[in-house]
């Protein structure tokens, strides 16, 4: 009896202890644990730093709600003044300018340069150019925002399409842009944490101008460019005017002022 | 090591993972805040003169508003007050018969909470004197005389403040009236050094006494940002020193339980955000830029965060004026220019203060701005306005999902 037990235990011996890192359930989280990670770790092994990119956010042809002066005025056959969709989202001028207008005799440009990368972009300079002129362009309508907070428009640059004068804003004077007595612009150089901000007052009185202005900014030692076409207008005579009111419902409302525009151009600029 | 041992490791792996997920998942104690819609006053329910609150609270039973519109036919202010438990139909109360009177006018200056009830605050003004009137109700709509000691200041307007159990009045001076939920109205030191006192705001629609604003000094922007709190017992702290040194004012503050968040200005562009964009030389004669930021204190005011310029994207500076907590969540009101035109907008927050979301709303008026937000079994209202003294209530911004 007692040999029959003794070769028992010898016929059924325990299994060699297996190590506990050898262990099926340890060997699967440890899988599973791989398998989550994975994607992750490729992630941050060949993640590079994503180039240095210019963002260019425009407000055109006003820079704020405050700004009285600036109106729109819609080239003959482009898109009825009655069709404008209007909404307090947007300023009129600006949705006017979106359905194809150019600003009229006043604008305001408001540019803000932003950098979604870790490399600084050092903005070289700034340059408007007249590319066409048409002296005797006609207008279906030109729309203003006579109501509103009112104040000046900002203006630090200040371009003067008539006589193609791009200057600087020091104090009261205005000096020409580049020139050795022109102040420095500040917040030029834009970096993901401190974006750029710059406000161009612009003048047409004479004509119906197709312009652009061209940023010029290096990334390192690469010199990059950036083009915004735009398009201005003013001293046309007998176009129609229409203003912006708000309505006795709240909403936007058109109005017909049964005016029309002068060959001279309004304000002093 | 046993094969138990690895097991109880794993359970215990698996357990913590849960319990993280758990917590990081968690809603937040709240109302949710992720959709809003805009309702015109005319879509609003109700008889009587038309909401149009300066000051809106609840006290979880009701929302509570007070405020003036202006009469054109005797060109002076009426004084309105409305009760509503859902946001959207709204009931006046009796309060423009008692602040009504024979070629006089009253201009609402605060609104505070009770233990048992609201209490209004407002200026009478009548062809050759003015007055400190207030008024109490239970329910927003039964108001009733509160007679205050308290006189005119040529310098400040009055202003209520509440701990939750006391009412606190300024003076005008270094001294504050104190008025218990029973007993008389007496004098107690102010709670603030006495060159602060004018240039402070109080914190009036919730419980919680929060004094915020500027205080003078001499240096480079010759005022600095300044907070204090007071708590139930009366005891003043300051807050000042924890703050970010370059703020130089502080616009509005809240909180919960021990987080604080405020809205500031400071001067600059600095290396935290992105700025706002800088004043044009030869404007204005302002000619340094100026950044509205947000800060946290998880501490109870002891510590601050940074400033954090408040944006609504990369290059997209916004104004934010005021703050507004339900529970652990944290709603900021203020505005954006986009499309040339300034559109409202809130952040908001459901980890008490630590991340933040931007929301867009549609614009409803020119130069529309945000009143105060309140809250109601999850409903939240935000009145939306245009105008100042009287303003004009446009409509609402609700907490609900847009059909």
């Amino acid at each position: 009896m007692a040999n029959d037990r003794a070769r028992g235990r010898r016929a059924a011996p325990h299994p060699p202890r297996r190590p506990w890192w050898k262990h099926p359930l340890f060997l699967s989280t440890v899988t599973g644990l791989l398998l989550v990670l994975a994607p992750v770790i490729y992630q941050q092994l060949t993640e590079r730093p994503a180039p240095a990119a210019l963002g260019v956010h425009l407000t055109w042809p006003t820079s704020g709600g405050c700004d009285l002066d600036t109106a729109a005025a819609m080239p003959a056959g482009g898109r009825p003044v009655r069709d404008l969709h209007l909404t307090y989202d947007e300023d009129p001028r600006t949705t006017a300018v979106r359905a194809g207008a150019a600003s009229w005799e006043t604008g305001s440009l408001g540019l803000t340069l932003t950098n979604s990368s870790a490399d600084p972009i050092h903005v070289a300079s700034i340059r408007p150019q007249v590319r066409s002129v048409e002296p005797k362009a006609r207008f279906a309508w030109v729309l203003r925002k006579p109501k509103g907070c009112g104040g000046p428009a900002p203006r630090y640059l200040r371009y003067d399409l008539d006589h193609d004068r791009f200057t600087v804003r020091d104090g009261d004077r205005d000096i020409p842009y580049g020139s050795p007595r022109a102040p420095a612009i500040p917040g030029m150089t834009v970096t993901r944490k401190d974006p750029a901000y710059i406000y161009v007052a612009v003048r047409s009185c004479a004509a119906s101008y197709r312009w652009n202005l061209t940023l010029t900014y290096t990334i390192g030692n690469r010199q990059m460019s950036r083009r915004i076409d735009l398009r201005s207008a003013g001293g046309v005579a007998g176009v129609p005017i229409y203003d912006v009111v708000t309505g006795s419902t709240g909403t936007r409302r058109l109005v017909d002022t049964h005016r029309v525009t002068s060959a001279k151009c309004r304000g002093h600029g | 090591m046993s094969r138990w041992v690895v097991a109880a490791a794993i359970l215990l792996l698996v357990l913590a993972g849960g319990a993280v997920w758990y917590v990081r998942s968690r809603p937040a104690a709240g109302p949710a805040l992720d959709h809003w819609t805009y309702v015109p006053a005319g879509k609003l329910a109700g008889a009587g003169p038309a909401l149009n609150p300066d000051f809106l609270t609840s006290d979880g039973k009701r929302f509570v508003a007070v405020g003036n519109t202006y009469a054109h036919d005797t060109r002076t202010a009426a004084l309105d007050s409305w009760t509503s438990a859902d946001g959207l139909t709204w009931r006046p109360g009796n309060l423009r018969r008692l602040a009504a009177g024979a070629g006089s006018y009253t201009v609402v200056d605060g609104l505070a909470r009770t233990p048992d009830g609201f209490v209004v605050i407002g200026t009478r003004i009548a062809p050759a004197t003015t007055s400190v009137v207030a008024w109490r109700s239970s329910d927003g709509l039964n108001w009733t005389p509160l007679p205050l000691p308290l006189a005119p200041s040529p310098t400040t307007r009055p202003a209520l403040a509440s701990d939750g159990t006391s009412l606190y009045a300024p003076t005008g001076t270094s001294t504050w009236l104190k008025l218990p939920p029973h007993g008389r109205p007496r004098a107690v030191p102010g709670a603030v050094p006495e060159n602060c006192e004018p240039s402070y705001r109080v914190r009036t629609v919730q419980p919680g006494f929060l004094l915020y604003g500027w205080c003078p000094v001499r240096g480079a922007h010759g005022q600095r940002a300044a907070l204090y709190t007071v708590d139930a017992h009366g005891r003043v702290r300051d807050r000042s020193p924890g703050l970010d040194r370059r703020l130089f004012e502080l616009l509005a503050v809240a909180r919960h339980d021990r987080t604080l968040v405020g809205i500031g200005h400071r001067y600059g562009s600095t290396s935290t955000g992105p700025s706002m964009p800088p004043a044009q030389p030869g404007e204005d004669g302002e000619t340094r830029p100026v950044t509205t930021v947000l800060t946290r204190s998880t501490d109870d005011g002891a510590t601050w965060s940074p400033g954090r310029a408040v944006s609504a994207g990369p290059g997209m500076p916004a104004d934010a004026d005021r703050v507004s907590t339900f529970g652990e969540r944290f709603l900021v009101s203020g505005t954006v220019v986009r499309g040339g035109a300034e559109t409202p907008a809130l952040w908001t927050s459901a980890d008490d203060g630590a991340t933040w979301r931007y929301h867009r709303l549609p614009g409803f008026a020119d130069n529309g701005v945000l009143g105060d937000a309140a809250g109601l079994h999850g409903r939240v209202v935000i009145p939306a306005r245009t105008g100042v003294l009287p303003g004009t209530t446009r409509g609402l911004f609700v907490n609900v999902r847009p059909r």
